[in-house]
C-alpha cells in the first residue's frame, strides 16, 4: 500500500526509533525482535552440540563391548547431553521465541522490561558457554543432568566438573527466571487497547502459565546448587547424612524443578499446536475457556508429581500414593486438550500444509509417551523399570513429540514471518519423514531395551544379554533422524536466500503478528489496534493497512519516545503509556559483571566474585537511575480520542509488577529453604545437633528493631510523599535505611551465635545460611531506600511521580516479612522443640 | 478497577487449585511428621493419630473447597465490572477450576482411605 508523504515520514521516524545501531554497536540493542532471534539461533546452536553428543551416544552404544569412547569420557557425554538439551536448548528456545513472539501477537511495539530480556539473552549465553566450554578443555560435568549427592559431592567428584554445572547452570537460569518475570509482566499489563483476558491469543495464556511456572518452578533448583557448592566450597554439610545432613534434600529440591520443567517445556508447545491448528483447520480453537482451565490446572498439578522421580528411594508406601495419584491425574488435563484440537479439525477442514504435518507428527509421538507416562506413574510399575531404557525411550517420546515436533511446526508456520519467504514444501516433506521414522527407529525398540533390562548410563554392555539389535537400530534411527534435522537446516538456509517472497498473512491466520510488513518492521506496527475479538485479523482483514497508515493508537512518535500502551488487567482499557529505553550497554555489563562473579565462584578466586558482585550492584545501580520524568506530566493523547498517562506517573506501572513477580520467585527460594530445614529436622539422620542456637533474646530483639524501623519507616515515607511532603519523604527514608542496616547486622550475628561450627552439622549450616540470605536482604533494602532517597534529592519524585518508593515499600514488606519467618524459625523453633 | 483488585480476581480465578496445593502440601507434611514422630495415640475412632490427623487435613480441605464453590458461583455471578463476554469468561473459568481443585483433591487425597501405613 502507499502512505501519504507525512505518514511516510512518521514510519521512518518510527523504524529510527525503534532500530538498533549498526556494526558491533547493534550488541546494545534491547529491542525485542533482535533479542528473541538471538536467544532462537543461540538456541539452535546449543541444540546442534547436544545432538552431537547424542550420536556420539549412540556410536557408542551401537555394538557390545565397543571401546569407541570410555566410561569416563562416556559419563560426560551422556550429562552433557541432557544439561545442554534441558537448559540450553528446550527452555531458552521457548524463551527466545516468546521474546520475539509476544509483543506482536498482543498488539504491542516490544516487551515490558526490554533491557531485562536483553540481560536475560547474555546470562544465558555466558552461562552457557562455561558448561559447554567445559568439555574442550575435558572437565564437563560427569555425574548426570541431575547431579545426585553424593556422587556430586566433593568426596567423589572432587575435580570443578561438579561445579561448572552447579555454576553454569544457575548463571543461565538467572536468564530463565528473568524471562519469566518479564513475560507475566507483559502479557498481564502490556497488551493493546481492547484486548480483555478472554480475548488474549490462546498462546499468551499458555505462555503466561509457563513464565509463572519458571518463577516458581526454577528457585528450589537454584538454592539447591548453591547449598551444593557451597558444601563443595566450604564443607558445610547441608546433604551429608553423617553430619546431619541428607541426599534426598537434594532430590526433592531438584525434582521440585525438574518435574514441573517437564510441562515448562510441553505447555509452550502445546499452546504452538493450539495456534497453529485452528489455523490449518480453517476455523477458530474450540474449547478456549476449557483450554484455559486445563493450562491453570497442568500449572498447578505439575508441582504435585515431583516425587514420582524418587518412586524407589524408600519413601512410605502412602506418601508414594499421593503422588501416584498426581501423576495420574495430569492426564485430563492434558486430554481435554486434545479432545479440543481434536474437535477443532472436526469441524474445520483441515490443510495438510507442511506445519500440519508436523502437528499430526506431535498427536503420533506425544500420545505414546502421554501413555507410557501413565505406566511409570504407577508405582510398581516403575519399580521395575526404573533407570532402564524405557524411562529414557518415555521421555524422548515426551519431550522430543511435546516439543520439538511442535518447534517445527512452529517453524514452519512462523519463518515466513521471521524471513519474509516462503519455504519449500518438497524439502518440507522430506525433513519431516527423516524426523519422524528416524525418530521411531531410535526410541520405539528402546522402549523394549529397558524392558530387557538395560540400564541407563551405562557406557557399553556384554553381547549375550539381548541388548545388540535393538541398540544397533536405535542407533541407526538416531543417525537417520540427525540427517532429517541437517537437512531442515539447509531447508532454512535455502529459504532464506532463494525462497519466494511471502504473501500478506500466508497461512489466512486470525492473530496479530499476521497484521503488520513481512519481515515485521524494528517498530512492529504502525499504530496499535483496538481490537474487539479474539480474531481481529480475521475480523478485518484491511488491518494491517490501517494500521499502517496511522488509524490506530500511538501512530505518531512524539519527544523521540519509544512508546507501546499499558492497558488494565482484565478487560484491556488504555491505562498508560509505556515509555521503553533504547539501546543501552547495561545489561551486557551487567552480565559481564555476573560472569566475572560466578567466573570466581568456579576459580575459587573468591575476592575476584566480591569484585564481580559489587560491580553488578554499580551496574543494576546505573540501570534503575535511567528513565523517569522530572515533571509532573498530564494525560498523553493516544489517538482515537483516548488519552493515558506516561507510566512514570502512574500508580503501578509494569516495573512494580515485575519487582512483584521477582519477589514471588525470592519467596519460593525462600520456602525450598525452610521446607529443607525442616525437611532435614524430621528425616534426616544423626538429629538432632550436638549443640542448638543458644538462648540470646538481645540479638533477635535487635533485629526485630531494625526490620520494624524500616518497614515502618519506608511505609511512612510513602504516606508522606504522597501528601506533597518532600522533606519528610526524605527524613523518613534515611531512618528506613538506618533500620535496614541494624536488620543486616543483627541477622549477620547469627552464624557467630552458633555452636558448633557451620562444618560439624548441617543444623548450623542452614542457620548460618538463613541468617546470611536475610543480611543480603535487609542491605537490599538500605539499597532501595537509599535509591529512593538518591532519587528524591535529584528531583525524580514527587506525590505523582512515586515508583522508587513504592518499589522500596514492596522490598520492605518482603524482607520484614521473611525476616520475622527466619527468626522464628532460627530462635523458637529449637524452644519449641524442648532444647 | 486498579490493578490490585484485578489481581485478586485472578488469584479467585486459580483459587481451586490453590486450596489444592494446600491441601496437597498439608497432607503430606501432617503423614511425614505423624511417622516420623510416631504419633500412634491418642486413637480417633479407631486410627492411628498419624492416620486422623492426615484425614483431618484432607476433611478440612474438601470442605474448604466446597464453601469456595459456593463463593466463586456468588462472587461471579455480577462482578468483576467488565464486558460481559469477558465477565462470562471469567465466572465459568473461576467455577471449574473451583470444581477441578475439589475433584483433584479428591483424588490425590485417596490413598488415605485406602492404605494405613507409615512403612
Amino acid at each position: 500500500m502507499s502512505l501519504d508523504p507525512t505518514r511516510q515520514r512518521q514510519v521512518q521516524e518510527l523504524a529510527s526509533l525503534w532500530g538498533a545501531p549498526p556494526g558491533w554497536r547493534s550488541l546494545s540493542a534491547v529491542n525485542h525482535t533482535v533479542v528473541g532471534i538471538r536467544f532462537m539461533v543461540t538456541a539452535f546452536v546449543f541444540f546442534l552440540i547436544g545432538g552431537v553428543l547424542a550420536m556420539l551416544i549412540r556410536a557408542q552404544l551401537a555394538m557390545p563391548g565397543n571401546d569407541f569412547v570410555g566410561p569416563e569420557v562416556y559419563s560426560q557425554l551422556f550429562t552433557m547431553h541432557g544439561t545442554v538439551m534441558m537448559f540450553l536448548f528446550a527452555i531458552p528456545v521457548i524463551e527466545g521465541f516468546a521474546i520475539y513472539m509476544l509483543p506482536k501477537m498482543l498488539g504491542a511495539r516490544d516487551l515490558a522490561f526490554p533491557r531485562l530480556s536483553a540481560f536475560a539473552y547474555w546470562c544465558y549465553l555466558f552461562g552457557g558457554i562455561i558448561v559447554v566450554g567445559s568439555l574442550l578443555v575435558g572437565m564437563a560435568p560427569d555425574t548426570g543432568w541431575f547431579m545426585y549427592t553424593p556422587l556430586s559431592s566433593s568426596a567423589y567428584t572432587p575435580g570443578i566438573n561438579a561445579d561448572v554445572w552447579l555454576i553454569g547452570v544457575t548463571f543461565v537460569e538467572v536468564s530463565a527466571v528473568a524471562a519469566g518475570v518479564e513475560f507475566m509482566a507483559t502479557i498481564l499489563k502490556v497488551r493493546t487497547a481492547g484486548m480483555a483476558l478472554n480475548r488474549m491469543p490462546i498462546l499468551a495464556w499458555y505462555l503466561w502459565v509457563t513464565a509463572a511456572m519458571m518463577v516458581i518452578g526454577f528457585p528450589p533448583l537454584i538454592l539447591g546448587s548453591i547449598l551444593l557448592e557451597i558444601e563443595r566450597a566450604f564443607d558445610w554439610p547441608f546433604f551429608d547424612p553423617t553430619r546431619g545432613g541428607d541426599p534426598l534434600l537434594w532430590q526433592h529440591l531438584f525434582w521440585l524443578f525438574g518435574h514441573p520443567e517437564v510441562y515448562i517445556i510441553f505447555l509452550p508447545a502445546a499452546g504452538i499446536i493450539s495456534t497453529i491448528l485452528p489455523v490449518m483447520a480453517g476455523r477458530p480453537l474450540v474449547g478456549y475457556t476449557w483450554i484455559v482451565c486445563s493450562i491453570v490446572a497442568l500449572g498447578f498439578i505439575s508441582f504435585g508429581l515431583w516425587v514420582h522421580h524418587m518412586f524407589t528411594v524408600g519413601i512410605p508406601h502412602l506418601a508414594l500414593g499421593f503422588f501416584s495419584a498426581a501423576s495420574l491425574l495430569v492426564v485430563l488435563p492434558t486430554s481435554v486438550q486434545f479432545f479440543a484440537w481434536l474437535a477443532t479439525l472436526l469441524k474445520g477442514r483441515p490443510r495438510m500444509d507442511l506445519p500440519m504435518l508436523f502437528v499430526y507428527g506431535f498427536f503420533f509421538t506425544f500420545v505414546i509417551g502421554g501413555l507410557t507416562g501413565v505406566m511409570v506413574a504407577v508405582v510398581p510399575f516403575d519399580w521395575q523399570v526404573h533407570d532402564t531404557h524405557f524411562v529414557v525411550a518415555h521421555f524422548h517420546y515426551v519431550l522430543i513429540g511435546g516439543q520439538i515436533f511442535p518447534a517445527l511446526a512452529a517453524a514452519y508456520y512462523w519463518l515466513p514471518h521471521f524471513t519474509g519467504r516462503t519455504a519449500s514444501r518438497t524439502v518440507g516433506v522430506i525433513v519431516f519423514w527423516l524426523i519422524l521414522v528416524g525418530f521411531t527407529v531410535t526410541f520405539l525398540p528402546m522402549h523394549l531395551t529397558g524392558l530387557l533390562g538395560m540400564p541407563r548410563r551405562v557406557y557399553t554392555y556384554a553381547p549375550d544379554v539381548g541388548w545388540t539389535w535393538l541398540n544397533l537400530t536405535s542407533s541407526i534411527g538416531g543417525f537417520i533422524m540427525a540427517i532429517g534435522f541437517a537437512l531442515f537446516i539447509l531447508d532454512v538456509v535455502l529459504q532464506i536466500r532463494t525462497g519466494r517472497r511471502t504473501a500478506r498473512n500466508p497461512w489466512n491466520a486470525e492473530t496479530l503478528e499476521w497484521a503488520m510488513p513481512l519481515p515485521p518492521p524494528t517498530y512492529n506496527i504502525g499504530s496499535l489496534p483496538w481490537v474487539k475479538s479474539r480474531t481481529p485479523v480475521h475480523d478485518d482483514p484491511q488491518l494491517e493497512d490501517d494500521l499502517q497508515a496511522g488509524r490506530g493508537l500511538l501512530a505518531t512518535p512524539r519527544n523521540g519516545w519509544r512508546e507501546t500502551l499499558v492497558v488494565s488487567m482484565l478487560d484491556g482499557k488504555p491505562e498508560q503509556v509505556l515509555l521503553l529505553p533504547g539501546p543501552t550497554w547495561v545489561p551486557l555489563y551487567t552480565a559481564i559483571a555476573a560472569a566475572v562473579f560466578f567466573g570466581g565462584l568456579l576459580a575459587k578466586t573468591y575476592l575476584l566474585s566480591l569484585l564481580g558482585l559489587a560491580a553488578v550492584l554499580v551496574c543494576a545501580l546505573m540501570w534503575v537511575w535511567d528513565g523517569g520524568l522530572k515533571r509532573d506530566p498530564g494525560p498523553l493523547d493516544i489517538g482515537c480520542g483516548a488519552t493515558a498517562v506516561p507510566h512514570p506517573a502512574a500508580a503501578m506501572p509494569p516495573s512494580l509488577w515485575g519487582l512483584v513477580f521477582l519477589l514471588a520467585a525470592n519467596g519460593t527460594l525462600f520456602a525450598s529453604l525452610v521446607f529443607g530445614y525442616l525437611f532435614l529436622w524430621v528425616v534426616a539422620p544423626n538429629w538432632p545437633p550436638p549443640v542448638f542456637v543458644p538462648v540470646d533474646w538481645a540479638s533477635p530483639l535487635v533485629t526485630l528493631t531494625g526490620l520494624g524501623l524500616g518497614f515502618a519507616g519506608v511505609l511512612r515515607a510513602a504516606q508522606v510523599n504522597r501528601q506533597g511532603r518532600d522533606l519528610g519523604r526524605q527524613a523518613w527514608l534515611l531512618l528506613a535505611s538506618l533500620g535496614g542496616l541494624i536488620a543486616a547486622a543483627g541477622f549477620t550475628v547469627v552464624p557467630a551465635m552458633l555452636a558448633p561450627p557451620v562444618q560439624d552439622h548441617a543444623y548450623a549450616a542452614v542457620n548460618a545460611f538463613a541468617g546470611a540470605y536475610m543480611a543480603v536482604h535487609a542491605v537490599l533494602a538500605v539499597v532501595f531506600t537509599g535509591h529512593a532517597f538518591a532519587r528524591g534529592r535529584a528531583g525524580w519524585l514527587s506525590a505523582v511521580r512515586a515508583v522508587e518508593v513504592r518499589a522500596a515499600v514492596i522490598w520492605w514488606s518482603y524482607t520484614a516479612g521473611t525476616g520475622l519467618v527466619t527468626l522464628a524459625v532460627i530462635h523458637l523453633l529449637p524452644r519449641m522443640a524442648g532444647s | 478497577m486498579r490493578d490490585a483488585a484485578s489481581f485478586a480476581v485472578l488469584i479467585a480465578v486459580v483459587a481451586g487449585f490453590m486450596v489444592w496445593a494446600s491441601a496437597f502440601s498439608t497432607v503430606y507434611a501432617l503423614f511425614s511428621l505423624g511417622c516420623a514422630y510416631g504419633w500412634e495415640t491418642p486413637r480417633p475412632f479407631g486410627l492411628p493419630l498419624w492416620h486422623a490427623a492426615t484425614a483431618a487435613g484432607w476433611l478440612v480441605h474438601i470442605i474448604a473447597h466446597a464453601a469456595l464453590i459456593a463463593w466463586t458461583v456468588r462472587r461471579f455471578r455480577a462482578r468483576p465490572a467488565t464486558e460481559p463476554d469477558n465477565r462470562r469468561f471469567l465466572q465459568v473459568s473461576a467455577v471449574a477450576i473451583a470444581v477441578l481443585g475439589l475433584v483433584t483433591t479428591l483424588w490425590t487425597g485417596a490413598p488415605i482411605v485406602l492404605l494405613s501405613t507409615c512403612a
